[in-house]
């Protein structure tokens, strides 16, 4: 499965639901990171195939940095739910430890989607950085 | 991880995490299973994740685990906690995402050898009239004024528009509709997620099937159902679509605030609750009727679009192709139900996450042509094997809140079960042993293979030795529909 290859994310063994472990060189890059590992399991591993059309900012407030990582994810995807665009791109513009901006670019998948992730959850839910600088947060999404 | 040791076996059946686990434990944590079962629970973080729930402000005598129990996240899928009415907490994690997710039978008169010959075409038709898959709309889109009668109304809102008979409404838990639904309480975003799913069944673990009686072991009770062996019968296993998802993932949101406005302690961010008699704890179970509802009016749909798929494809050939419904019941719920506790009868709010309810005989709240027997509880097993229907009992009022197991249960991650075996391989295998697949993923078949399950068997030998509910009958499928 081509998702499980991409070099920042894997998937993670669960019993029932999804789990990822997301990398950043920076928090905003991981934000953008986690974005994207959510919509290439949406997408089944096939995301390059969907074309960037449209560019829609996002702006989202929360009770802290997970919180916050949670809320960008979910906000993500009922914009999924409700338009049928999947996101193909991610650029965090501003970034503190509960706010956040950024621009998303959509397009329709020229394929069935297959992953129904019904929502992000905050079970196990981590945001760390590592001795070397290196972010990783580990999510679960309820599928 | 909880290991063996620590666990005090109380019968064959029922084992016990002691209060004294962990220190943050209010009552002690009990699991419905047997030795085979219980190495396999053991696996993976199910215990664990029960052991949390017994940290719940005001949950009542124990936290129970079926023997179906898995891994989620929050509360373990399996898992029924019963809190204090009206000071104890709610958990929109202890209810789930998928809001009423539930099953729904539906019977025939016909028997097996009559359906073959149009299988296919019933199966096609079926997939057609069902919409399925990832974000997949319906044939009923709503505006927002019909959504909110949809929230408040339920499947009863089905019975004015033609797709719903009394009887119906009489054979689903609660009459398809709960009260208290206050649709001011649902944000823009679910109602969005809402408008176009009604009448869908989804992906994942949600499908269609056409079963069959194969044996009956509770005659009495099967009669009064109206199920015996060669009969060809439908179960349908969905939710309440985005509409649910959204209603939960807001909640949850808020209740992380909550927590710390009630000063409450968890061990998981997933767990978040608020005291049932809070602004915060009233408003959720107003908007979680709302998405229950929609979910009882969406299986209502789906039945509806059943029966038109029979007359469509059997009408024509002379066959009798009504349907009755036989029940429909939630596994993924919080009720305020009464319940005795300790020798006290007392109303206390049921939180049944991936559990059904399982009313014993003369309950009130059971339909009055199954009074005498019992409730009918709908345990759907993994896809190509079985599902049985049992009927509730009087046991299960004593020990379980009223509460049983609700399907097989996984044993394996998706993942897992996508790498050990294709989409089409299986396929291919489920059509050797007569089952007509109608599938819009075969990556999403795969996943639900039936050995990434335990064995349904097992677990409802379980539930019946441990006296929380009795087997009717054993259906077995001859055609999925799924997304």
């Amino acid at each position: 499965m081509a998702h499980r290859k991409s070099p920042f994310f894997e998937e993670l063994s669960h019993t029932a639901d999804v789990a990822v472990r997301v990398r950043g060189r920076s928090l905003p890059e991981l934000f953008e990171h986690a974005a994207l590992a959510m919509f290439q399991l949406i997408a089944g591993g096939e995301l390059e195939r969907v074309p960037p059309l449209h560019e829609r900012e996002v702006g989202v407030a929360s009770l802290d940095l997970e919180s916050l990582l949670v809320d960008w994810l979910t906000e993500l995807l009922v914009l999924f739910a409700t338009t049928g665009e999947l996101v193909c791109r991610a650029r965090v513009t501003a970034l503190e430890e509960t706010r956040l901006r950024a621009s998303v670019w959509t397009g329709p998948p020229p394929f069935e989607p297959y992953e129904d992730i019904k929502a992000v959850t905050y079970h196990d839910l981590r945001v760390e950085q590592d001795e070397e600088g290196t972010w990783w947060a580990t999510i679960v999404f309820d599928v | 991880m909880v290991s063996k040791r620590e666990l005090v076996q109380i019968d064959e059946f029922l084992w016990e995490i002691p209060k004294g686990y962990r220190p943050d434990m209010r009552v002690p944590a009990r699991v419905y299973a047997s030795e085979a079962l219980l190495d396999a629970i053991l696996g993976d973080k199910s215990i664990e994740q029960l052991v949390n729930v017994a940290t719940l402000p005001g949950i009542q005598k124990y936290a129970l685990a079926m023997p179906d129990i898995h891994q989620g996240y929050g509360f373990p899928i399996g898992g029924v906690a019963a809190t204090a009415w009206p000071d104890g907490v709610i958990s929109p994690g202890g209810i789930g995402y998928d809001i009423n997710c539930g099953v729904r039978l539906l019977a025939s008169e016909l028997d097996e050898e009559e359906v073959r010959p149009y299988l296919d075409d019933l199966a096609t038709c079926l997939y057609q009239y069902c919409p399925s898959g990832v974000g997949r709309g319906g044939h009923y889109p709503l505006n927002n004024a019909e959504l909110e009668r949809v929230a408040v109304e339920g499947a009863r809102w089905c019975l004015k528009k033609g797709m719903a008979r009394e009887e119906d409404l009489e054979r689903t838990e609660e009459g398809g509709r709960l009260s208290g639904a206050d649709p001011a309480h649902v944000s823009p975003q679910a109602r969005k997620r809402g408008r176009q799913q009604l009448g869908t069944l989804g992906a994942g673990n949600h499908f269609l099937e056409v079963d069959v009686v194969r044996e009956v072991y509770y005659p009495e009770a099967a009669d009064a159902f109206g199920l015996r062996v060669g009969q060809v019968v439908v179960l349908i296993h969905c939710g309440s679509r985005g509409f649910g998802h959204q209603i939960a993932t807001d909640y949850i949101r808020e209740f992380q605030r909550a927590v710390h406005t009630y000063g409450i302690v968890l061990p998981d961010r997933e767990l978040v609750c608020a005291p049932l008699d809070t602004p915060e704890g009233e408003r959720y179970l107003a908007a979680m009727r709302c998405a229950a509802n929609f979910a009882f009016a969406n299986r209502q749909v789906l039945a509806h679009q059943v029966r038109r798929a029979f007359e469509d494809v059997l009408g024509c050939h002379g066959l009798p192709f009504d349907l009755v419904q036989v029940y429909d019941l939630a596994h993924n719920i919080g009720k305020v139900e009464w319940h005795d506790v300790n020798g006290v009868r007392r109303q206390v709010c049921v939180h049944r996450k991936g559990a059904t309810r399982s009313f014993g005989p003369g309950h009130p709240d059971v339909p009055a042509a199954y009074r005498h027997v019992g409730q009918p509880v709908l345990v759907p097993g993994s896809m190509g094997t079985a599902s049985y229907v049992l009927v509730g009992t009087e046991g299960a009022m004593v020990a379980t809140f009223g509460s049983s197991c609700h399907g097989a249960g996984r044993q394996m991650s998706r993942r897992k079960a996508k790498k050990s075996i294709k989409g089409a391989t299986l396929r291919g295998q489920l059509e050797a042993q007569g089952i007509v697949v109608r599938a819009g993923s075969m990556k999403g078949l795969a996943e639900e293979a039936p050995f990434a399950y335990k064995d349904v068997e097992a677990v409802v030998d379980v539930v019946e030795a441990a006296g929380v509910a009795r087997k009717v009958v054993r259906v077995e499928p001859i055609a999925v529909i799924k997304g």
